[in-house]
């Protein structure tokens, strides 16, 4: 079952009312475990989505004449004569989605927060008709609301063939209103510049985007699999909701902690010299991992390439994630000259996307859907040691921050030519060049071993 | 107090001049309800130590105010031949190569990125100051560097 729990409030520090709603909510986001478990199955590139024998070319062929088999809502099987159908979650999951409704109407029932309870009501009814944009717009709505909730499928990190399918996801959380309000501060800061998109793409600029950092109770589903920082929502698929009503992200504060103890201060201490590492106190690079995550997901917002998934398919999310890291540390570089950021923030992001990096690769393994994150990661790398921004001295790493920032702009360039234009057999011939394994072979060393999250 | 110049607008000094009038309006209030009494049987009394602590926070912020509205210069619009010449106060369009930027270049205590509006000290500041409409400049800081052309200059 793809479920992880957290504790994150003692019994007293939410109200009897309170604690039923998230006994509902709870429920109900245990139960889409059982979905996505239907739908993962990481031996396959489709996962359950496709047939194991059906060729891309067939797929494609079946999907011009039946939509239904490229939907993002259907699961695509042979029927007796060998040919391809769509069968829609609605119908394959019928019985599981009517009881997850029903516990999504309870919790509304609770509610008295009036944005809270239309989500869930407009929720419940999304569940059951595979289309979701009347609840992905109330749920914009929410932004400002003590529970945050989200359940459905969304997510297409496990379409490896087309990043079409999505798959079924669920988290609970309290907001942190005033950490949230620190880093709504900060993203709008950095959010602010009119980025130029490339001559001859098609965009479409994101109307608003807003954050929440949750104190997170519970995942299930992809998000349990993929232990992220944050999520924006609608997906990225949803581009028509980001244009007119804007996007979400929200910042999961267990994942955040976590991950830097358990992985990023420990890479950084055993990757860089002494020297470095008493130049960045501990609390000075968690803080910096938090923000680092606000700007990851405040620049999944800055640039959206509209066709950018229809022709990168499967290989999508290698750039995509790969060109937010560098958009990120560039939107820094601006708020430096602006007074915003000083010289030691820019440094440390920097040294914090290199550890973060090394912890996908550490974390490939038991994780090995994460291999989008990686391979982007091997990318900066391979520029990185080529580039001689860093370099290896005696048996750690120094770092030479004014080439590492050469080698982010050039390769942002490179980056953003395949999100704006780039086909897939192009990023496919690419990504070649740069094999994780090979680009990470020397750091086996500098990553702690352990169970990865 | 080292004697500086504090550029503010006008709204800018507005907000001084309240916050420096609350801040007197609380000195008024603490000194004049219940103060603790020194002593607690033989010790200090904590109450007291507590309350001390925050005078003193208090006195430092009202001499910093005191500071600024004895030193305050404010910003004014530049006359008519000298307005599409970057100085303080202007609004500035700026193509700074991948994204463009408009921002308001204001004194450093107006300062607030988020709201567009960048301090006079700050690299990008600093580089602007003096330039025109149509102008090249190279603003630099630290490892960053940006060529910059500024499209507009306006004073708002």
């Amino acid at each position: 079952m793809s479920i992880l729990r957290y504790s994150p409030f003692k019994p007293g520090d939410l109200s009897v009312q309170e604690r039923k709603i998230l006994k509902k909510l709870t429920a109900a986001a245990e139960s889409i475990s059982f979905l996505y478990d239907s739908q993962k199955n990481p031996r396959y590139a489709g996962a359950n989505f496709y047939p194991s024998n059906a060729t891309l070319e067939e797929l494609e062929k079946a999907g011009k004449s039946n939509p239904e088999i490229l939907s993002p809502y259907t699961f695509v099987k042979r029927d007796t004569s060998g040919g391809l159908i769509a069968i829609p979650y609605r119908v394959r999951f019928q019985k599981e989605l009517q009881k997850v409704a029903a516990l999504l109407r309870e919790a509304a029932a609770l509610t008295a927060e009036k944005p809270s309870k239309a989500y869930l009501k407009a929720r419940a009814d999304d569940l059951l008709i595979d289309h979701y944009d009347r609840s992905n717009i109330a749920w914009l709505k929410t932004e400002k609301s003590k529970v945050g909730f989200i359940i459905g499928p969304f997510d297409r990190y496990i379409d490896k063939i087309f990043f079409q399918k999505r798959a079924y996801m669920a988290w609970l959380g309290v907001l942190d209103e005033s950490t949230t309000r620190e880093m709504e501060r900060f993203k709008t800061t950095l959010l602010v510049s009119e980025r130029k998109y490339l001559s001859g793409a098609k965009w479409v600029k994101v109307s608003k985007v807003n954050i929440r950092v949750e104190d997170t109770i519970l995942f299930s589903g992809l998000v349990a699999d993929f232990p992220f920082t944050g999520n924006t929502l609608p997906s990225s698929a949803d581009l028509h909701l980001h244009k007119k009503y804007g996007s979400i992200f929200t910042i999961f504060k267990p994942i955040v902690r976590e991950r830097f103890s358990r992985w990023i201060y420990p890479i950084f201490q055993n990757l860089f010299s002494q020297e470095i590492q008493q130049r960045y106190p501990r609390e000075k690079l968690e803080a910096m991992f938090l923000q680092s995550s606000v700007i990851h997901h405040a620049c999944h917002s800055l640039m959206r390439y509209t066709d950018a998934t229809s022709r990168l398919g499967g290989y999508f999310p290698y750039f995509d994630e790969l060109y937010t890291d560098l958009l990120g540390i560039k939107g820094c570089t601006t708020l430096l000259l602006k007074g915003a950021f000083t010289n030691e923030e820019i440094e440390m992001l920097i040294l914090i996307t290199i550890c973060h990096g090394l912890y996908y690769y550490g974390a490939l393994k038991k994780f090995p859907h994460l291999e989008q994150f990686t391979q982007g990661h091997a990318i900066l790398f391979y520029f990185l040691l080529s580039g001689k921004a860093l370099q290896k001295s005696k048996k750690r790493f120094r770092i030479d921050f004014h080439r590492a920032l050469m080698v982010v702009n050039q390769l942002s360039s490179i980056v953003e030519y395949y999100m704006a234009l780039g086909k897939r057999n192009e990023a496919s011939e690419f990504l070649k060049k740069f094999p994780i394994q090979k680009t990470f072979r020397d750091f086996n060393k500098y990553i702690p071993k352990g169970e990865a999250g | 107090m080292t004697e500086n110049k504090y550029y503010l607008t006008k709204e800018g000094l507005e907000k001084i001049e309240k916050d420096y009038e609350s801040l007197l309006e609380l000195r008024k209030t603490k000194t004049t309800d219940d103060v603790p009494s020194i002593w607690h049987s033989e010790d200090v009394n904590p109450e007291y130590l507590s309350f001390q602590e925050d005078m003193n926070v208090l006195e430092a912020r009202l001499t910093e105010y005191e500071d600024i509205l004895k030193n305050v210069e404010l910003i004014s619009l530049p006359p008519k031949e000298k307005r599409t010449t970057v100085c303080l106060g202007a609004t500035v369009t700026v193509d700074m190569g991948e994204e463009v930027d408009t921002f308001t270049i204001v004194g450093t205590l107006e300062a607030d990125p988020s709201q567009k509006k960048i301090s006079d000290a700050s690299p990008l500041g600093k580089g602007l100051l003096g330039t025109k409409e149509g102008d090249f400049v190279k603003v630099t800081a630290f490892v960053a560097n940006h060529d910059c052309k500024i499209l507009k200059v306006r004073y708002v």
